[in-house]
């Protein structure tokens, strides 16, 4: 089975490789990292094709600030994810984002590739813009947070623990 | 050795703050400065590496920004670790992660600058609680899905 993994970038990768590296080798795996992130490729331990992406929202950027950002970024950002997807031919898509996960998100359902989207450890508070989308959207399959007490909030979430 | 470090942004005001204080302390200071300006006069400093494990692992301190990343990265080597979140960027969901971690005793949050001094001197005698990567049944469920997606398919 194809995995195509989103690792993006920093710490949102680490949690991917942690998944990773628990998944073991029953798996072949392909992977997605934001361009302007250069270390994230090198931390990988299961080799695989990596493929870089446009990061859509840049993270020093607000909600409202980062709109005219977006509108511009998106359509390259879509054109780059329906290029992978069909480069890869995953048999299913996991990711913990960021904001790069949702144009795999939006293609995944369209053309019917299962995808889970786990919420990053690092929101014990509140979940992010990215999760929220893909939680109120119903993009993803399977929609994990990992810090239990989000389930109240988000009941058609699951939670299996911390990765990190 | 201590090492400061922004990661891929920039933080001046923390370079700023470890380099002046970087004199009256008896160990070296190592800055990763990112696309920050400020240039340290107190110590040897770089801008960005392919990775910094292996200066985390000569460290006997870490000063850095609140990234998630570097964070566990940090942690993970066992290293004392005071954060400093950036008040510069948008992203103060940071400070969530933080708050958390030092309320668990595996890090030093220093949310104000100017507390730096206190914070270091609080890291070198304090027990820091060492990090485990936490127990998850994550990847069994997951597994278990993809078996449920393998066999749907075979069925079509």
């Amino acid at each position: 089975m194809r995995l195509l993994i989103i690792l993006g970038a920093g710490g949102h990768t680490r949690q991917m490789l942690r998944l990773v590296e628990l998944l073991g080798n029953d798996y072949e795996y392909h992977y997605v990292v934001a361009d302007y992130d250069t270390l994230s490729a090198t931390k990988i331990e299961r080799p695989g094709p990596v493929y870089r992406v446009l990061q859509p929202r840049e993270k020093r950027q607000g909600v409202t600030e980062s709109v005219g950002t977006v509108l511009r970024k998106l359509p390259i950002a879509f054109r780059q994810a329906s290029r992978i997807l069909a480069q890869a031919q995953p048999d299913a898509i996991i990711g913990a984002g960021p904001s790069l996960q949702i144009p795999f998100a939006v293609l995944a359902r369209i053309h019917r590739i299962p995808h889970i989207f786990i919420e990053s450890a690092s929101r014990p508070e509140t979940l992010t813009l990215t999760g929220r989308l893909i939680y109120h959207l119903r993009l993803a399959d399977r929609f994990y947070v990992q810090w239990e007490h989000h389930l109240s909030r988000y009941p058609r979430a699951r939670y299996a623990g911390r990765l990190l | 050795m201590i090492f400061c470090t922004v990661g891929t942004t920039d933080f001046d005001p923390l370079v700023q703050a470890v380099d002046a204080l970087a004199p009256a302390w008896d160990e070296v200071v190592l800055f990763q400065i990112g696309h920050g300006l400020y240039e340290p006069r107190n110590g040897p400093w770089f801008r960005l590496r392919p990775t910094l494990d292996d200066i985390f692992v000569e460290a006997s301190l870490v000063i850095s920004h609140a990234g998630f990343g570097t964070i566990i990265e940090v942690l993970s080597l066992g290293k004392p670790l005071i954060c400093v979140p950036n008040p510069d960027r948008y992203d103060r969901h940071q400070e969530q992660i933080l708050r958390r971690f030092a309320a668990e005793d595996y890090l030093i949050a220093c949310f104000d600058l100017t507390e730096l001094p206190q914070a270091v001197a609080l890291a070198r005698r304090k027990a820091f609680r060492p990090y485990r990567p936490p127990v998850t049944t994550l990847h069994e469920e997951i597994a278990a899905f993809l078996r449920e997606v393998a066999s749907r398919r075979r069925l079509r």
